[in-house]
């Protein structure tokens, strides 16, 4: 049997209806070519995982419950984020019970374009709407919302910035809350009686 | 599982959220010792890679411990823990898309592969497993998340169709029309691979 006719005879048995089907019996004729034929062979094995379904039921590395009960416990977690560094002085006191974090990930591009994705998130369980608004998107309220698509009251966004220079926002919370980001050391005056996060990466 | 082993469970389960409420710190373990395994399977199918899954894994804890004074505890616990558990999953393969104009990495072969196959003695039967499991891997990639949802949640993790209608809050109709799509989407994936 060449490979092309295996295909056909292949295609010809996934195409009746498995649904349900756990035990469905392989043509003799297709399995004995694949197990011979390393261009056929993976394929069957993967249709044959994909009917059975449970053998592709993975379990944890040993001991990994343990380890996330342990880190609940202590608040730590898994693996240490990369996270930007911040210099400076404690937050503001908040209008909302919040937590902000911004975590720097992969980066694009080398030099002085170098551009690297932060994620900001906050805890506001009690907002209808956030937004980060700060000098890279020119102070616009509208220009990046949070989102919070699980409703656990953490909103998150991330977003492209320059590397090599000094940030500053603050978070708006329903259109008339700004508030500075929480966990920003640094802070600057804003000119109007509040404060700026500043985010030097 | 029959119906009397899903009434202790439930039982377990909201006696530990109870628990747990009350300030006992102990009792979250017990639902991270009894969860963890399902959520890691979940995590791993969908999301592909071994070190993301179990850090998901901890972060869909961390956020179910956060929101669990909310869970209103006439409501049946694992059901609510995986509604929690998928929306944080979708979070995560939205980031995923958004990046991915980035090329970051996101499949490690050598991870996905440490798997049933490696029980296996002989070489070339390991290797050949050790492919299929990653075909497998790639078919369900290619899948929409909904149809791969109700996959995983069905044919791998051995859910009943009436369970997934109430994890994913769709018909039971849905679910049964979402599983047929996925395995007809993956049989023209696999028959297609290396032909086109």
């Amino acid at each position: 049997m060449t490979c092309e006719q295996w295909n056909e005879q292949f295609r010809g048995w996934l195409d009746q209806d498995w649904t349900n089907r756990t035990d469905l019996e392989c043509p003799p004729a297709v399995r004995r070519h694949a197990e011979g034929c390393p261009r056929c062979g993976p394929r069957l094995q993967a249709a044959l995982l994909l009917i059975q379904g449970s053998p592709l039921d993975r379990q944890p590395p040993p001991g990994l419950a343990e380890q996330i009960a342990a880190r609940l416990n202590t608040g730590t977690s898994l693996r240490p984020k990369i996270r930007p560094l911040w210099i400076g002085i404690p937050a503001a006191a908040l209008l909302f019970v919040a937590l902000g974090i911004g975590l720097l990930l992969p980066r694009q591009g080398r030099g002085a374009n170098e551009t690297i994705v932060v994620r900001f998130e906050l805890q506001a369980p009690e907002a209808r709407d956030v937004a980060v608004v700060g000098n890279w998107n020119r102070w616009d309220p509208e220009a990046q919302k949070l989102e919070d698509p699980d409703g656990d009251g953490i909103w998150e966004i991330e977003i492209l910035l320059k590397r090599g220079e000094e940030h500053q926002y603050q978070f708006l919370i329903d259109g008339r809350n700004w508030i500075p980001d929480p966990e920003a050391p640094l802070q600057v005056e804003d000119g109007f009686g509040g404060f700026n996060s500043v985010l030097q990466i | 599982l029959t119906a009397e082993s899903h009434k202790d469970k439930d039982a377990q389960d909201l006696w530990a959220v109870q628990a747990t409420l009350n300030g006992n710190s102990a009792a979250f373990e017990a639902i991270v010792k009894r969860y963890t395994p399902l959520l890691y399977s979940l995590a791993y199918r969908l999301l592909g890679q071994g070190e993301e899954a179990e850090d998901a894994v901890q972060e869909i804890l961390e956020k179910a411990l956060r929101s669990l004074p909310r869970f209103r505890i006439s409501r049946r616990f694992f059901p609510w823990l995986y509604t929690i558990g998928l929306n944080h999953l979708r979070s995560i393969e939205r980031r995923r898309r958004r990046r991915s104009r980035f090329k970051i990495p996101t499949a490690q072969p050598e991870r996905m592969l440490e798997s049933l196959a490696s029980e296996q003695g002989d070489p070339v039967r390991r290797s050949e497993l050790q492919e299929g499991e990653q075909l497998a891997q790639e078919a369900l990639d290619t899948l929409r998340v909904e149809y791969r949802e109700v996959f995983v949640l069905k044919a791998i993790q051995g859910f009943s169709v009436q369970e997934v209608a109430e994890v994913l809050q769709m018909p039971e109709g849905t679910v049964k029309t979402h599983l047929h799509r996925a395995r007809k989407q993956m049989i023209d994936f696999l028959s297609r691979k290396g032909w086109e």
